[in-house]
């Protein structure tokens, strides 16, 4: 477990200097100290002027509040094909199976999957690859109906399904793809995607 | 991170005039989650109550209200606290807030967001503690950069880092 203090200083200074630091991921590495570290980091930010925004993050949240998931404008924005992408992500991920990693990394980025469920290690290797943390932007916040993104999420989520099949559909019809069946049994990259249980 | 809270609070409420919601939300962004996973000491939950409140926010600007001499960033931190008041008594927090619910800017609860400020309290720390921290928790130099630029040590730089942490769990206590 890392030492609380020495995570707190990197998040700070990070955030001071107008990043994104992915607060979950200093947590989980807090591990039993995650607590203590989330107290401290609250009354950090609440003593410090927030910095402003990157471009990235304001038209990425623009995005979502025009119920765009914002995986999808980031990528956008950075003017990456999704192939390119998956390509960097089997690399990273060491996934042989480009053609199901790809499925995988189109039902998150529309939206499509839990957040909650997905791997750490997705998170580490997208965030290197848009240099940014995106555990938070997965889901619109508005629908484009102008409704609350979450609502629109608890009311269409099965506790037992692993997949939000229709969640984002609305958001961004024209990357909806198919899910996988459940498969029977898990595989290293389902787990990545929807998790162990 | 020179200008006073004053500016801080300006430059929001331009941006605001601006209709530039999306800045502003972007810019709390971290301050409201952070604050959702210290309170629901879950991070799924306070991942969800966050979007929550990021909605709650919108909607409220977007319908046009304003909140005339308050600090935007007051205004966050009273949206958040209404949004997780709605979560632990198990009422709806993805529903547009009430029309009837005033903020005022002398709440209690509000005072550290509205006048505690983290260079308020380096400044009160002795010469190196405050040439580290203003280095750090300022300036957003890593604590090895900061050793590099002082001419000292990490380990130095983390001792020298120390009673500003505590200032900061001292607030925490305080806070609850």
């Amino acid at each position: 477990m890392a030492d609380v203090d020495r995570l707190f200083d990197e998040l700070a200074a990070a955030y001071v200097r107008g990043e994104r630091p992915d607060l979950p991921a200093y947590l989980a590495r807090a591990g039993d100290d995650a607590d203590e570290l989330a107290r401290l980091v609250d009354a950090f930010l609440r003593t410090v002027p927030p910095p402003q925004p990157s471009q990235d993050d304001v038209a990425v949240m623009r995005a979502r509040l025009e119920g765009e998931p914002g995986l999808l404008a980031l990528r956008k924005r950075h003017g990456r094909k999704v192939d390119e992408v998956v390509d960097d992500l089997a690399t990273r991920l060491d996934v042989d199976d480009r053609p199901r990693l790809k499925r995988y990394y189109q039902q998150l980025e529309g939206g499509l999957l839990d957040p909650h469920k997905i791997d750490e290690r997705v998170w580490n290797a997208l965030q290197d690859l848009f240099a940014t943390s995106v555990r938070n932007l997965i889901r619109p916040l508005v629908t484009r109906q102008g409704g609350s993104g979450m609502a629109y999420y608890r009311r269409t989520v099965s506790r037992d399904s692993p997949v939000v099949l229709q969640a984002a559909a609305s958001a961004e019809p024209t990357i909806v793809a198919d899910a996988d069946p459940r498969p029977a049994e898990r595989d290293t990259l389902d787990q990545l995607f929807l998790g162990a249980e | 991170m020179s200008a006073s809270p004053s500016h801080h609070d300006a430059r929001d409420a331009d941006l605001l005039a601006d209709g530039r919601i999306e800045s502003l939300l972007a810019r709390y962004e971290l301050v409201i989650l952070a604050r959702c996973i210290r309170d629901t000491k879950r991070v799924h939950d306070g991942q969800d109550v966050a979007q929550d409140v990021l909605f709650r926010l919108y909607r409220e600007f977007r319908a046009g209200k304003r909140y005339e001499g308050i600090p935007y960033r007051v205004v966050v931190h009273q949206v958040t606290m209404w949004t997780l008041a709605d979560f632990f008594a198990g009422r709806r927090t993805d529903v547009p807030l009430p029309d009837d619910l005033e903020l005022r800017e002398d709440d209690p609860g509000d005072r550290v967001v509205s006048d505690l400020w983290l260079r308020d309290l380096i400044s009160q720390l002795p010469d190196a503690e405050r040439t580290a921290c203003t280095l750090v928790y300022l300036e957003g130099l890593g604590p090895e950069q900061a050793a590099g630029r002082l001419g000292t040590t990490r380990n130095n730089i983390d001792q020298r880092l120390f009673h500003a942490r505590k200032r900061l769990r001292e607030l925490m206590d305080d806070d609850g």
